[in-house]
């Protein structure tokens, strides 16, 4: 059912960004993956920044492979890939607290948010260095 | 002149990408590839803010220019089309005529509509809203908000006012729509409502690009880049966090 949400939240964003055609789909795809590892890896392991990276890597290996299958930018697929994965919750009870003035508990929240943000950035980044070295060695 | 005219299709290839948001590393390769398709040196240094194109000619003399980019948008069919584009090139060295011609037909093609991008963010929102584990109502209260914000986002950037003013009125309305819609319904839940709607106005795409910037060396873009995605999430959060704040005060 999750997954389903994220295919079409996905799907909805690569709208917002232009996308167009059968692309949209794969973009949807995408962000199914991405929820799918997510929910397995944080049921199994209870840590919810180790599943964001690893959510995020499962992306950025769909969106490589499907940017090399349908000749198409590996930025078309893993946009609208990374969206189910982001920290909201974190994010938004950082605001929160920020409001109520419990400024201990929001830098709390806020390190939360930050490093789920930086795992999903670091996910994506990994992916593209390794496929850049793999396609580098077969030149 | 040969030159001139190679010129003129490589300028419009980067400019359709970089304006569209495309990584620098990938501007910079298509005007290369482009000009090396017709055996053309070239070096390009591209800047969020603008391309610089320098070409040797035959003679050894070189032929550069150079051109500001002001406006950026997202729009990842044209990067995607030029993209393809030079690689077409590469392999069958067409005129330039037909070219530029293909050129501006990517740079005028149809968009997505207003009336369908702003389905897709109110869609958007109430699943987002769902995958957050918001009610039926939540959902349903989230794609009106979003709706609405993205709505009154799109009259402020039609206006052409500041860069960051627009995330910030959508900050605004969807945190005091949400607080309305709390206390009119208190069995709605506000924080998933405002978590959903938000999320589709989050920089996915500056912060994708500053890490692929940053691998591939561009480090001024991916600092830049990484700066404007600072930016427009403070600010985001920031329209959020006030209206929450006058609405706390006013209870």
């Amino acid at each position: 059912m999750n997954e389903l949400l994220a295919f079409i939240g996905s799907f909805a964003t690569s709208l917002t960004f232009c996308i167009k055609g059968h692309k949209l789909v794969f973009a949807g795809f995408s962000g199914m993956v991405g929820s799918f590892v997510y929910s397995v890896v944080s049921g199994i392991s209870g840590h919810s920044n180790f599943a964001i990276l690893i959510g995020a890597i499962a992306v950025g290996l769909y969106s490589e492979t499907a940017a090399r299958v349908l000749k198409a930018p590996a930025t078309v697929f893993s946009i609208p890939g990374i969206l189910p994965l982001v920290p909201g919750i974190a994010a938004y009870e950082t605001i929160q607290f920020l409001v109520n003035n419990e400024l201990i508990s929001a830098v709390e929240k806020l390190v939360e948010t930050v490093s789920g943000a930086g795992a999903i950035a670091f996910g994506i980044m990994f992916v593209t260095a390794v496929f850049r070295l793999l396609t580098g060695v077969r030149k | 002149m040969r030159s001139s005219g190679l010129m003129n299709i490589a300028m419009k290839a980067g400019e359709i990408m970089l304006r569209s948001g495309a990584e620098i590393y990938r501007v910079e390769e298509t005007i290369v590839r482009i000009c090396e398709s017709y055996g053309v040196r070239c070096e390009s240094f591209v800047l969020p803010t603008g391309i610089f194109i320098s070409m040797v000619d035959d003679k050894g003399g070189t032929n550069t220019a150079f051109m500001r980019i002001r406006d950026r948008k997202v729009d990842l069919t044209s990067i995607d089309r030029v993209n393809s584009l030079s690689r077409r090139i590469q392999k069958l060295r067409p005129d330039f005529d037909i070219v530029l011609r293909e050129l501006e037909e990517i740079d005028s093609a149809e968009k997505h509509s207003f009336p369908v991008r702003l389905a897709a963010t109110g869609i958007g929102s109430l699943a987002f809203t769902l995958l957050f584990q918001g009610s039926l109502y939540d959902s349903i209260t989230a794609l009106a908000i979003g709706c609405i914000s993205y709505l009154s986002k799109e009259i402020l950037t039609r206006k052409g006012l500041f860069l960051f003013l627009e995330n910030l009125l959508a900050g605004l309305v969807t945190g005091f729509l949400s607080t309305a819609a709390v206390n009119l319904f208190p069995v709605l839940d506000g924080y998933k409502i405002i978590i959903g709607s938000i999320l589709m106005y989050l920089p996915g795409v500056l912060i994708t690009n500053s890490i692929k910037d940053a691998l591939y060396g561009d480090l001024v873009a991916s600092m830049t880049r990484l700066g404007e995605a600072i930016l427009t999430v403070t600010v985001l959060v920031a329209g959020v966090a006030i209206a929450l704040l006058i609405c706390a005060n006013r209870r």
